[in-house]
């Protein structure tokens, strides 16, 4: 930082950086100094006035956090003068606290009560009424107790500066100050646990385990996201085989302090009535319950059958559940495996690297000069990935947007495209044409000529592709496209797939044309199905009606299905039911294995509580179905993750760009989405929580108007929407930052029942 | 016996429209501005000439006007800001240099402007002036753009000076220079943690100096008195003039600009002495924050800064409170402590949580409900206030409370004991 | 939108704004919040929120702001606006025997409005900086120095 300089603090000589705060070097060196208003992630605000210490020369004491140190300082953070400080504030503190330790959620570790313990008095000698705050409702997730409430303003501080968003504030003054939203509102962020994190007392609590758990009762269990990407750091508090709550575990090259509120409240997911939990096989219109024995008895007698099979798995699942599926799968003659359930376009083949990757580590992301985003609401698809990315535009990267909508980003975007992505590829095109690929003088005022210019010129680019791009009709175009261009400008190229353990089921060969380690494997992929129906089908916690690309043509190659199995923590719905047979696997916070972060970066968990009835590990089960079926499963113990890690690296990549043409129908109405935030998997869906959270409300179309006028809507409030067949009827938004030629509908959603392609043409009529 | 009356600040007032551009220039104004943008003197000589005249701020903290300048840094970007949020009890001068004579004001600030390097400053004015002191100035501003005094390049000098009126908009904490940057920057008036300070981090995170109105409108008769005038007016360490605000209890309360170290006795007389032939008790000398002296110490002061940090109060802001033998220092505390809990921003815990705590026994006490332990209460909070906020807010609430009870305890114990005043109501 | 600020109340912001850099555009909040009462007579959330996408702010910012500041009103006020002080040196002249005789003579409390929507006595106010002419009040800003019941009895009769 600077100049370093040398301090006695407590009488013992510490190094420090000239200009640091006391209370950083404090903390570094071990020194306790009570606090409630600092956090190190946060602005200074100075304002609790519990770190009082006493400094030499200094006329009254002062405030750790915001003294910063100087040379020759001497700080003695226990004498009588400090102690005395300490004191005095916590008296304040105190006054007006209601001390409903023993109904509150924070009650045994609530860094009041803990310092209380310490400086508070026995007695109290303030015999004034005491404040009361009527409690602002802020929506599923935070409950708050308001008159607990110290003023700290971190949670204020977190939503401006963290979260993006200033969604709460200080109202009024003196005495009287609150902290709400001064309207009615609920939390709109996608981080708002965080501030039941930063909030220290109980005036901000997870509403989900209100009144669920003492503190000390509960166990802690150390644990991952199992969600998106990043793979957070988590902790997963259980109470006697029960998830209880989650809190972030400190990772600073991950998640930093913080903690989506998707991988935060998913939990609630593993007690959702409908959890799946024993083997379900179909009797005419009916479930009937069997034993793990003749499940995989009818399970084995399907799969030996002869006959073209097919398997489809969830992103999320671990590497372990990933390799025993695919073993299983190809064991008994499938010939297609996958597990990008989203794509349809597979045309790619193997020009992928063997696994995805960001191209840089989460904890890099700000060195970029330039970082370009297409086809990514981050904030929905990987909050935490975001969260820096946000950091990053903060401290001076450039971002560059291209978009099929203007998403509500939570930082100013260098630059932003709200394009159709019908022109996607032309863009790409056009840049990689541009003057300053080509080395070409003179750059051109378009938008793809700056960019690519940028590129050129940034020592250090990034070039991301989302989910929309990489599930676009034409994905394996604009990858080449990109890949292209990236190698041309020296940039790094990223694909942010979905789900938490992309990387490992592509390591494992959960691919159509690669095995295990990325050996080309001359497999069908899903879009081939469609044409060649396999006679079998087998589902791993995917669900065929909200997580593919096309639920209602899925639907129809799945009625000439002879046998579906599916492993599921939960019971489908009935309507889109083809199953013959139901497998219960676990879900969060019950799973043990591994994931892969998009950094490459192998994580492992272990199971945080049993899961219910009868329901078992899911490599386990896929293991004893190998044998079942008659195939050795091999790799007993430890040894598959050591087999596993050893693929790394071995891969082939042809660079053959795809030959034939583009999909994406250059006429109609186009239908353009991704999943909603808490849409993207079964868990979030089932999250009881997530799904009454404000950002699972809306399920909107959204047109430009004049393309509502142009379908004679422009004043209607709702619509129907008719694709192949199949009309819903939705409320309209207009946003004139749409592209004319599109609809956004988020995806992922049972209700939009069976729909069809989310990149589909469909047209819009009367409500 | 009264030498220097109305000097200074208060110049105009012998004419009949003192506002005005020429009255003012009647009086001698803008003759210091016109001869600095005529020579272009180096910013520093102007620091050093008010540097050497002695001034000191006016606000209420005393702190040499010419020092503050001098911390300003060369920079592209930098402000001075007039605090003209005037709302300290007991204080009326800004008001009435607004009203009476808002040219010295201006060319005050044009001249500080200049000395600190800043092309833009702001004159911040409590909402509640928004009639005639705000109407004047916005007038007065005018007549100085139309006459050339202000405004891009003035009369070709290469001078820029830019001057904007502001209001707030009813916050008492505002007069505190870096609560008042934050509402000039459209916040609520939280009061900055210092260091870093204004001269580094200000408006808009540019160096700004904060001056008060009265400190402003005393550079220009600085400079353009004979070199000496100012600073051998007053005692050594107070010099110049400044505007007393007598109110309270005596005959003709007013505004008074006087040199510093004048005898209390002898303001008193101006103004009458003590009302309705009443004997003299007590005395609040600077605004509502300082210690109250009572009159047997108050008789034999002369009110300058160091005289009455002597006698355990201070000058603050020039607003003497005068309070006859009827007045229940019980009471006086109350409404005093009432006010700090009414303007306490909310910040910062000792001050948010004290001053309703203090506010809640003094009434308590009133109502004659109060305890001997709440003497210990009145005895020990301030003290835990004083010194551990993040501005002078808490100090202001804590030394009235010291200040009553160590010359006043007797009052209080009489309350607790009989269940009311001991002196009878006036 | 346009119900809240009409053209003439924008031009109005607008010269709030032309004090302040272009960038700092919410340096214009206070004005913009007293403009807006000005026309209206008290602020909403919805007059707020107008007032936060006009200067481009979160509208939480200027929530903070109007609830901070004691000359915001948030409920509907009398016409003319009344404010005596009663702080120390009025409060040593009679202040408070002021405020007492005018509540008493417009039959409603400090804080409160009269029922014809005349006058609107505000909370008891604190230092309004005329300590010399104490005791004293204001009336729609104005000042009036030096009351006695009688006089403030005149005051407040020629109000409309």
């Amino acid at each position: 930082m600077s100049d370093p300089v040398t301090i006695t603090l407590n009488g013992r000589v510490v190094e420090a950086a000239a200009g640091e705060m006391l209370i950083a070097v404090a903390d570094r060196e071990g020194v306790p100094i009570p606090r409630f208003c600092y956090h190190p992630k946060l602005s200074v605000a100075a304002n609790c006035r519990m770190c009082l210490v006493e400094v030499s020369g200094a006329r009254g004491p002062a405030p750790a956090c915001a003294t910063p140190v100087v040379d020759g300082m001497e700080v003695q953070t226990r004498s009588e003068f400090a102690r005395e400080a300490q004191r005095a504030t916590m008296e304040f503190l105190l006054i007006n606290h209601p001390l409903d330790c023993p109904i509150c959620d924070q009650g045994g570790e609530c860094e009041l009560q803990d310092l209380a313990l310490e400086y508070g008095s026995d007695i109290s000698r303030y015999s004034e009424a005491r404040r009361v705050v009527l409690d602002p409702d802020l929506g599923s997730l935070v409950s708050t107790d308001m008159t607990r409430c110290i003023h700290c303003t971190r949670c204020v501080r977190f939503t401006e500066e963290i979260a993006g968003e200033q969604e709460l504030g200080a109202f009024g003054r003196g005495e009287f100050m609150k902290i709400g939203t001064y309207v009615q509102r609920a939390m709109n962020s996608e981080l708002s646990g965080c501030v039941i994190d930063l909030c220290p007392v109980g005036a901000l609590n997870a509403r989900p385990s209100r009144m669920n758990a003492r503190a000390w009762e509960l166990d802690d269990h150390p644990g991952l996201g199992e969600h998106d990407g990043v793979g957070s750091r988590l902790s997963r508090h259980t109470l006697r085989g029960r998830q209880i709550r989650c809190v972030p575990l400190v990772e600073e090259t991950i998640n930093e302090s913080w903690l989506s509120d998707r991988d935060r409240f998913s939990y609630q997911a593993a007690s959702h009535p409908d959890r799946l939990c024993w083997p379900l096989a179909r009797h005419r219109d009916n479930w009937v319950r069997v034993s793990w024995e003749e499940a995989l008895d009818r399970a084995a007698e399907a799969l030996t059958k002869p006959g073209e099979k097919a398997g489809l798995i969830h992103p999320s699942s671990t590497v372990e559940e990933c390799f025993r599926f695919q073993q299983l799968l190809r064991r008994c003659g499938a010939r297609t495996v996958e597990h990008r359930a989203r794509m349809s376009d597979f045309r790619g083949g193997v020009q992928y690297p063997q696994t995805p990757t960001l191209g840089c580590a989460v904890d890099r992301i700000a060195e970029s000069d330039v970082i370009v985003l297409l086809g990514s609401f981050l904030r929905h698809d990987q909050p935490i990935l975001n969260h820096r990315l946000r950091q990053a535009a903060n401290s001076g990267t450039e971002v560059w947007i291209i978009n099929p909508a203007s998403f509500n980003w939570n930082f100013p975007p260098t630059q932003q495209a709200v394009l159709s992505p019908r022109k996607w590829l032309t863009l790409l095109h056009a840049m990689e044409r541009s003057p300053a690929v080509a080395g070409r003088e003179g750059g051109g005022t378009r938008f793809s000529d700056q960019l690519a210019q940028r590129l050129r010129e940034a020592e250090n680019a990034l070039f991301w592709l989302g989910p929309l791009a990489l599930n676009h009709p034409d994905a394996s175009l604009l990858y080449a496209s990109a890949r292209n261009l990236c190698e041309r400008t020296g940039t790094r190229l990223g694909t942010l797939p979905e789900g938490a353990n992309a990387p490992g089921a592509w390591l494992t060969g959960c691919v159509a044309h690669r095995g295990p380690g990325g050996m080309a494997e001359d497999g069908v992929d899903l879009s081939a199905r469609q044409q060649e129906p396999p006679d079998l089908w087998v589902f791993y916690g995917v669900d065929p009606a909200c997580d593919v690309a096309d639920p209602a043509r899925l639907r129809r190659v799945l009625a000439a299905a002879r046998t579906t199995i599916g492993f599921h923590s939960f019971i489908p719905d009935p309507r889109h039911l083809p199953y013959d047979l139901l497998l219960p696997i676990p879900t969060v916070g019950e799973r043990s294995g591994h994931l892969i972060n998009l950094e490459g970066r192998w994580q492992s968990m272990t199971a945080a509580v049993p899961p219910p009835g009868e329901v078992k590990d899911g490599a386990e089960a896929l293991v004893e179905l190998l044998r079942a079926t008659g195939h050795a499963p091999g790799f007993e113990g430890a040894s598959l993750v050591a087999h596993c890690r050893g693929l790394e690296g071995r891969a082939v990549v042809t660079r053959k760009p795809p030959r034939d043409g583009k999909r994406l129908p250059d006429k109609g109405l186009l239908r353009v989405g991704a999943p909603s935030i808490y849409q993207q998997d079964p868990v979030s869906r089932h999250a009881h929580a997530l799904q009454q959270a404000e950002l699972a409300k809306d399920l909107v179309l959204r047109l430009h108007p004049e393309t509502l006028r142009r379908h004679g809507l422009k004043n209607a409030t709702h619509a129907r929407l008719s694709q192949d067949g199949e009309i819903l009827r939705l409320p309209l938004v207009a946003d004139p930052q749409m592209p004319r030629d599109c609809v956004y509908l988020a995806t992922g959603d049972a209700r939009l029942g069976l729909l069809g392609n989310a990149f589909g043409v469909v047209d819009l009529h009367h409500a | 016996m009264i030498r220097h009356h109305n000097e200074m600040c208060f110049a105009t007032l012998k004419h009949s429209e003192p506002w005005t551009l020429r009255a003012y220039e009647s009086v001698g104004g803008y003759r210091a501005w016109r001869k600095i943008l005529a020579e272009r003197p180096p910013r520093r000589d102007l620091i050093e000439q008010v540097k050497g005249s002695g001034l000191r701020g006016r606000g209420g903290a005393g702190f040499p006007t010419g020092v503050k300048w001098s911390f300003m840094p060369d920079c592209e970007e930098s402000y001075l800001v007039c605090n003209a949020d005037e709302s300290e009890p007991g204080t009326c001068k800004d008001r009435d240099i607004l009203r009476f004579n808002p040219h010295a004001l201006i060319e005050g600030m044009a001249i500080a402007c200049y000395a600190i390097g800043a092309r833009a400053g702001y004159a911040y004015l409590r909402e509640e002036f928004i009639d005639e002191p705000y109407f004047r100035l916005r007038v007065a501003l005018r007549e100085a753009y139309e006459n050339g005094m202000l405004g891009c390049d003035i009369r070709g000098s290469g001078v820029t000076v830019n001057l904007y009126d502001v209001l707030g908009a009813g916050a008492y904490i505002c007069g505190e220079e870096t609560a008042l940057l934050e509402s000039l920057e459209g916040k609520k008036g939280f009061p900055r943690f210092k260091p870093p300070f204004p001269a580094n981090y200000g408006l808009w995170g540019r160096p700004t100096t904060v001056n008060n109105v009265e400190t402003l409108a005393l550079v220009p008769g600085i400079l353009r008195q004979e070199p000496g005038w100012f600073d051998e007016v007053g005692t050594e360490k107070s010099r110049g003039t400044r505007c007393f605000s007598v109110s309270g209890h005596v005959s003709r309360p007013g505004n008074h600009e006087l040199p510093l170290g004048t005898p209390f006795a002898d303001l008193l007389e101006l103004c009458g002495g003590v009302w309705k032939d009443r004997e003299l008790k007590a005395v609040i000398p600077g605004g509502s924050s300082v210690p109250v002296l009572p009159a047997e110490a108050m008789m034999d002061l002369n009110l300058d800064f160091e005289s009455l940090a002597a006698a355990g109060s201070m000058l603050g802001s020039g607003a003497v409170i005068v309070m006859d033998e009827t007045t229940d220092m019980v009471k006086v505390l109350q409404r005093i402590s009432r006010f700090y809990f009414q303007e306490s921003c909310g910040q910062c815990t000792p001050c948010r949580e004290g001053t309703g705590w203090l506010y809640r026994v003094l009434t308590r006490i009133v109502e004659g409900q109060g305890t001997e332990d709440d003497l210990k209460i009145l005895e020990e909070v301030p003290g835990r206030i004083e010194g551990h906020t993040i501005c002078a807010l808490g100090d202001a609430a804590a030394w009235p409370v010291q200040g009553v009870l160590r010359h006043f305890r007797g009052e209080f114990e009489h309350y607790i004991r009989h269940g009311k005043s001991m002196v009878s109501p006036s | 939108m346009s119900d809240i600020l009409s053209p003439d109340l924008c031009g109005r912001i607008d010269a709030w704004l032309e004090r302040f850099p272009a960038e700092h555009r919410r340096s214009a909040v206070l004005g913009a919040l007293r403009e807006v009462q000005k026309e209206h007579g008290h602020l909403t959330p919805e007059r707020m929120d107008a007032v936060a996408d006009y200067l481009g702010l979160p509208a939480i910012q200027v929530y903070e702001v109007g609830s901070f500041y004691t000359g915001f009103q948030h409920q509907p006020v009398g016409r003319h606006t009344v404010a005596v002080c009663t702080n120390i040196s009025c409060w040593l002249r009679g202040g408070e025997k002021i405020l007492a005789h005018i509540e008493k003579s417009l039959g409603i409390r400090a804080g409160e409005s009269t029922g014809d929507g005349r006058i609107f006595l505000k909370s008891e106010e604190e230092c309004l900086a005329g300590c010399c002419g104490a005791p004293m009040m204001q009336v729609d800003h104005v000042y009036h120095e030096d009351l006695t019941p009688e006089k403030v009895d005149e005051i407040l009769g020629a109000l409309s």
